[in-house]
């Protein structure tokens, strides 16, 4: 169903599916009120891709990545991830996940924040510590190791929460928003930090967001979501070429899919 | 800055004192003694300070209490209006020149030892006027020993009587508040362990354990007397009941409120129980705990007198001196026990806070400290 993006470096992308979506509903029902929030999705995510989810506020963007994490059960459907279910892949670490709020342990410091998942799968201390920081010093954090999550501005926390989620070098990175709380610049240099990792790992990632340019600018696909009930309206290929650099952001071709983006996001309505 | 109106009315109060009768027959005594040294040595500080500069008023508070201090140094016969003057006159300058100095804006240029000396100082000058007015008043109106004791007749028991009320407070503190305490804080803890760990246990337990909580314990002291003996082991197992309950309710509380997200986070990793307990619930309940800490350490002290008060066993302890003293009208040793038993508490309260600011130092409480 999907080709191989015909400009994407080669060797390391196959074409195993990672996540498989079929039929997925989601219903939240509280006291009686029912909610839709994600109704009859169908998506795969192929190995290595760099896949967006994109929509309005409420259209169950973070109830999908939810329910890949097996943080809920499905009302409906089927859910296959790395090949095993939901749970399974939990059980196996087989995904990192970023949270759209920071989540920071606030009686831990930086590095040991970072340092969490590896301490829950046994890695060696010294080893734990190494990559730790070598992590904070990616997302622009060698300097903080030790102060405390609180001390740190809300675009600071979130970076760590990203170097947390990268500790483990999970071959499937799930995103709820991450970039959220940055300001512009901060965020253009994260968008190139994250395809630069990307590019080396080839980790598979799904990365939610609100933003076009940067959906268009990260993702090899874009799903793009409407909500009432939350369903997936369209997906949208993005056929820039990798590797890409800011110059790519002023392409006529960038300029389009942002548009055809924006046209697909109006006509859920 | 101005100088002190407050300071320079209650020197000319001290002024006065000299020229009025001191003693209700006699005058010459307190001039040369209170009078001279203190009422010069205030007015000098007086000079310095009208300066205005924070040393100079900080000076005028020790200056102060020594002479209110001197004034007290004539003991027979009450104190005649020169005696009030000085006295009262001595305590409202320092009393002044304290609250003047804990409004001075600390001054980025001087030292960390000035700096921590205006924080000691209205800290540290309180309870000594308080003191002071105690003493004033009783040596100011010749109050007998056998109805309200002096600060110097608590001070002579303490001094000539330490052994005693060392071995008591051993017995209090040691036998009964920190064994008790001990043991009430680790059964508490982990029946509040087994409590978080089970719906059935919370449902059930739980709203029992509050009711248990309101229940004045201390009122079942002669039952716990008659099972446990008349010595220390029955106080101490009002103490274990009295840790024994806030530490259950607030280990559950701190092991059960975790916010769901830092509980997600670890599902995420595929944690197991033992790893979400120790690396978030434990943590999590830790400021819980040492809030139920602080707060048993208060109700022990006073469950433990109250219980030396209701189960009389052989004569040792600082409750029971309290109520064998009191009942011959020894009101020093009554003052001295409670002064003691005081003092120890506040110590364990303050080492408890310690550590907990060690442990809990990142908890929102502390943060403005530590930022
Ligand atoms: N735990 C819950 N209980 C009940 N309703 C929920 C719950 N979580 C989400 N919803 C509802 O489901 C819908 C989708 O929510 P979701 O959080 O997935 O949206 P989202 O696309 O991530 O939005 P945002 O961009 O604001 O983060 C919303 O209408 C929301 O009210
Ligand atoms: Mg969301």
């Amino acid at each position: 169903m999907v080709e191989p993006r015909p400009s994407a470096p080669t060797g390391c992308e196959g074409t195993e599916v990672v996540i498989e979506v079929d039929g997925l509903s989601m219903v939240y029902s509280e006291r009686g009120a029912e909610t839709v929030a994600l109704q009859d999705a169908n998506l795969s995510v192929l190995n290595g891709e760099f896949v967006s989810l994109i929509g309005p506020s409420g259209c169950g963007k973070t109830t999908l990545l939810r329910l890949v994490a097996d943080l809920i059960q499905p009302t409906s459907g089927r859910l296959e991830v790395a090949g095993k279910s939901p749970r399974q892949a939990r059980l196996d670490r087989e995904y990192g996940y970023v949270f759209q709020a920071p989540v920071l342990y606030d009686w831990r410091t930086v590095l040991k924040n970072v340092m969490l998942p590896l301490e829950i799968m046994g890695v060696p201390r010294d080893e734990r510590r190494l990559r730790a920081a070598r992590l904070l010093e990616r997302v622009g954090l060698s300097g903080f190791h030790q102060q405390y999550p609180w001390q740190l501005s809300g675009g600071m926390q979130q970076r760590v929460s990203i170097a947390r989620a990268l500790a483990f070098d999970p071959k499937l990175l799930l995103m709820d928003e991450p970039f959220g709380a940055l300001d512009e610049i901060t965020r253009e240099a994260m968008n190139l930090e994250l395809l630069r990792i990307w590019e080396e790992t080839r980790k598979t990632v799904v990365f939610v967001t609100h933003s076009i340019p940067e959906a268009v600018f990260l993702s090899g696909r874009i799903v793009v979501m409407t909500p009432r009930p939350g369903k997936i309206e369209r997906v949208v290929e993005v056929d820039l070429p990798y590797p890409r650099d800011p110059e790519t952001r002023e392409s006529e071709r960038f300029f389009e899919l942002a548009t055809e983006v924006r046209e697909a996001l109006r006509g859920g309505h | 800055m101005k100088p002190i109106w407050s300071a320079l009315a209650a020197a000319l109060m001290a002024g006065l004192g000299l020229v009025v009768p001191y003693g209700v027959d006699d005058r010459s005594l307190g001039v040369a003694v209170a009078g001279l040294p203190g009422t010069l040595l205030t007015a000098l500080v007086l000079l310095l300070a009208a300066t205005g500069r924070a040393p100079a008023v900080a000076l005028l508070i020790p200056s102060g209490l020594a002479g209110a201090l001197l004034a007290l140094l004539r003991l027979e016969g009450g104190g005649g209006p020169g005696y009030w003057l000085l006295f009262w006159g001595f305590l409202l300058a320092s009393l002044a020149a304290t609250g003047r100095i804990s409004l001075v804006e600390a001054d980025p240029d001087e030292g960390p030892l000035l700096q921590r000396l205006r924080g000691a100082i209205p800290a540290g000058s309180v309870p000594l006027v308080l003191l002071l007015v105690w003493q004033g008043l009783v040596v100011g109106f010749e109050v007998p020993k056998g109805i309200f004791p002096g600060v110097h007749h608590v001070v002579e028991v303490l001094t000539q009587s330490y052994p005693v009320l060392l071995n008591d407070s051993y017995v209090t503190f040691v036998k009964e508040v920190l064994l008790g305490f001990g043991v009430g804080l680790l059964g508490g803890f982990l029946v509040g362990v087994a409590v978080a760990c089970s719906t059935l246990l919370q449902r059930g337990f739980l709203p029992l354990a509050a009711a248990f909580g309101a229940v004045p314990i201390v009122g079942l002291a002669p039952v716990l007397g008659r099972a446990f003996g008349v010595d220390w082991e029955s106080k101490a197992a009002v103490v274990v009941i009295v840790t024994f309950f806030p530490v259950v309710l607030n280990t559950v509380q701190g092991l059960v409120l975790v916010e769901p997200l830092k509980l997600e986070l670890l599902q995420a990793y595929g944690a197991k129980p033992w790893g979400i307990f120790r690396k978030l619930r434990l943590p999590n309940a830790l400021p819980f705990l040492f809030n139920a800490l602080k707060l048993a350490v208060v109700l022990s002290v006073i469950s433990v007198i109250v219980a030396e008060f209701l189960i009389p066993g052989p004569p040792e302890g600082l409750g029971q001196r309290i109520s064998l003293s009191a009942r011959r009208g020894a009101y020093d040793v009554v003052f001295a026990a409670i002064f003691l038993s005081s003092a120890i508490s506040i110590s364990i309260y303050g080492l408890l806070s310690l550590l907990e600011r060690r442990l809990t130092g990142w908890h929102s409480s502390f943060r403005e400290e530590g930022a």
